[in-house]
């Protein structure tokens, strides 16, 4: 908390002149309506005067006991102005302040500049409240270029300000360490908030001036410090994506140098956030300098899969630098199957403390997901085989990684959105529709290979599907020769009834026991389930918009297929879709019978998933 | 206009003068001469030096105000004056 020092006999002379003001204020008026706004002038100074001013003064003059203002002697170590201490010297009383400074002068700046980089540290910034009150000018000082320069002149080179960053640095790591162990703890967040906002100041204040550096500015200051404050440095100055990923990898390889054999950095085995969680984050939050970042380190999949403490930002740095909106799948490739190799041959005799590669597979899920047809139809773009890609999909699966990869999936939504299956000229892109289809069907094939039994995933995954299949209909529909069914299909097929219909019937497991007696009973492919899905939200729409009625959904008889149950429920989708003609208008009853033909038809539903 | 008229806008433009003379020069208008640093100092007097350098400010623009506001009136007085004074001398 800051301090306020004040001379008794000159404030008690302010308060007499305030009380004297305020009356004074109060015996003059002037009721002439042009004089209305000064009159309210004249209120509103009044009302500070008495309701906010007169009160401060009064309970500092009459010592009325306060918390947030105690009498204090300041010391001469302590960091704040040092002529506040040479005015108690005078006589001046010092109490705590519990208002943050509005303002800091230059003058102030430059001696607190030059009290931080010549002073002792360790005496300097020994209290919590100095510490708030440090933060509170240094975000002003960071604010203001004219203090910026000031504070900044006191500084020569890089060392001072590593002595600086280390110090709060420090502070940081111990208090994220203190979090982790006493999770939950009020005090330690605040503090470690406090020291947030401290390093931000600091780096701001830092990294501002004139830079020539071709590529950006390099904050060479981080090789003076331990890595995770350099990695605390990092993640709040904002660089290029070159100087990010350059200073990123400085700075993890610094710090993971000799790891496992040899620990220099208590952070890398403590449980709090470490260098590398640290740099994740950041960087996950650049996508081309995640890009950059990953294609760097792909011959080193050691510093990315094992050094941070928290998969989640392994998963968000894979997510964001492989994101297929800015990401092409060649360059994708370059990244993923390497580390997908590894993560292979990681599950095999690894020791100690390395994580093992199954450990490894459930957040691949939702990274691999977006580029599922990559791992079939469109294998070759990642330069493999589809053989391999369907290995690899199945081993991710049974490993753990069903549940992130349907998560995943949904974000296929967007994407389906965005790549049109209609041409140009109203007509279905039947190319990219089969690559859809299978795709899905080679999902189907790796869920059955690797035996995913846990009918929590299995639930998901059907859950995937549904939201899939109702968003593939629209698509086909939109602009197409679907005059008759707009393109609301997915509300439709998504609706109560439609829901608890296939629900009825199996299609989609109502909870988890049903789900696990389902998979166990019936081999349902999932093929199967987006076409019945896709002509029930089709068929939905005609029930909703009157131009069918309800009744005909007892025309679709799904159960007890005999063979491959894939094959006979396209068979009888077919046979359902014909026996619409009679109820509907031609043109309706030919888009109905395309939306069946394209999730249904020959294209769709392939011996090969019979075996 | 009357004459009547014109002496109501001029001697509303006096106690407009009046009351801006005041705000001008009332003590409110210079208490913050008296909350600097010879007084006290830290984030709640900066706070208040601030605020009184704020209304010093406020109370002058004001004085301004109301003095031009006045000069208005007093020129309305002698338009009105001089429109009553023309039809008395024909």
């Amino acid at each position: 908390m800051p301090y306020m020092g004040f001379d008794r006999e000159n404030l008690e002379a302010l308060r007499t002149a305030m009380r004297r003001a305020n009356e004074q204020l109060g015996s003059q008026s002037c009721c002439d309506p042009l004089a209305m706004t000064a009159t309210h002038t004249v209120s509103k100074v009044q009302a500070a005067l008495q309701l906010t001013w007169l009160p401060v003064l009064d309970g500092i003059l009459q010592c009325m006991a306060m918390e947030s203002r105690v009498p204090v002697r300041i010391g001469a170590d302590d960091l704040q102005p040092v002529w506040l201490a040479s005015r108690q010297e005078m006589g001046w009383q010092i109490v705590t302040d519990p208002m943050q400074p509005l303002t800091v002068s230059i003058a102030q700046a430059t001696a607190l500049g030059e009290s931080l980089a010549d002073g002792d540290l360790e005496e300097l910034l020994d209290t919590e409240a100095e510490l708030i009150w440090l933060a509170g000018v240094l975000a002003i000082i960071a604010d203001e270029p004219a203090l910026t320069v000031a504070f900044r002149n006191a500084f020569d080179g890089d060392e001072p300000w590593a002595e600086l960053f280390a110090r709060i640095g420090g502070a940081h790591g111990d208090a994220g360490q203190h979090l982790a162990f006493n999770p939950g703890t009020i005090e330690d967040q605040q503090r470690l908030e406090l020291l947030e906002q401290l390093i931000g100041s600091l780096t701001m204040t830092y990294a501002s001036g004139p830079h020539t550096g071709r590529t950006g500015f390099y904050p060479t200051v981080i090789t003076l410090v331990e890595p995770y404050t350099a990695a605390l440095i990092v993640a709040h100055i904002s660089l290029t994506p070159q100087m990010l990923v350059a200073a990123s990898t400085d700075i993890l390889s610094r710090w993971y140098e000799g790891f496992p054999d040899r620990f220099v950095y208590p952070d890398l085995a403590g449980p709090g956030p470490n260098t590398a969680d640290i740099l994740f984050a950041a960087l996950a939050a650049d996508p081309p300098a995640a890009t950059a970042f990953l294609l760097r380190i792909s011959d080193q999949p050691g510093l990315l899969l094992r050094t941070a403490h928290d998969d989640g930002n392994v998963e968000l740095l894979l997510i964001a630098g492989t994101n297929p909106g800015h990401v092409s799948a060649a360059l994708a490739g370059q990244i993923l199957v390497p580390l997908i190799e590894t993560i292979g041959a990681w599950s095999v005799g690894s020791l100690g403390t390395a994580p093992r590669g199954e450990d490894l597979a459930p957040l691949m899920g939702s990274v691999v997901a977006p580029w599922l047809l990559q791992f079939g139809p469109r294998a070759e773009e990642f330069g493999w085989r589809k053989d391999q890609g369907d290995l690899v999909l199945s081993w991710l699966l049974a490993n753990g990684a069903a549940a992130n990869l349907a998560a995943g999936i949904a974000g296929w939504h967007d994407r389906l959105a965005s790549e049109p299956l209609i041409r140009d000229n109203g007509t279905l892109d039947i190319v990219a529709l089969n690559e859809m289809l299978e795709m899905f069907m080679q999902l189907e094939r790796a869920v059955r290979d690797s035996e995913v039994s846990r009918a929590a995933a299995d639930r998901i995954l059907a859950d995937a599907i549904f939201y899939l299949a109702v968003t593939l209909l629209p698509n086909a529909a939109r602009g197409s020769v679907v005059v008759g069914i707009a393109a609301d299909v997915a509300m439709s097929a998504a609706a109560p009834a439609i829901r608890s219909w296939t629900e009825d019937q199996g299609w989609v497991p109502p909870n988890e026991a049903d789900a696990r007696s389902a998979a166990q009973s019936k081999f349902g492919s999932r093929v199967a389930d987006i076409a019945v899905l896709s002509v029930l939200g089709a068929v939905g729409q005609l029930i909703d918009s009157g131009k069918l009625p309800p009744e005909v959904l007892d025309r679709l008889d799904l159960s007890n297929p005999a063979g491959c149950v894939a094959t006979e429920t396209a068979d009888r989708l077919v046979e359902f879709g014909y026996s619409l003609e009679p109820d509907l208008d031609p043109q309706t009853f030919t888009s109905v019978m395309l939306i069946i033909e394209a999730v249904a038809g020959p294209v769709a539903v392939t011996s090969d998933l019979c075996g | 206009m009357s004459l009547a008229d014109a002496e109501l806008l001029r001697s509303r433009a006096i106690r407009l003068r009046a009351f801006g003379a005041f705000l001008r020069s009332c003590d409110a208008a210079s208490l913050y001469l008296r909350s600097d640093l010879n007084t006290w100092a830290g984030p709640t007097p900066q706070h208040c030096f601030d605020e009184l350098t704020t209304f010093r400010a406020d109370l002058r623009r004001m004085h301004d105000d109301l003095v031009n506001m006045a000069i208005r009136l007093e020129r309305d007085a002698e338009t009105a004056a001089a429109a009553a004074l023309v039809p008395a001398t024909r």
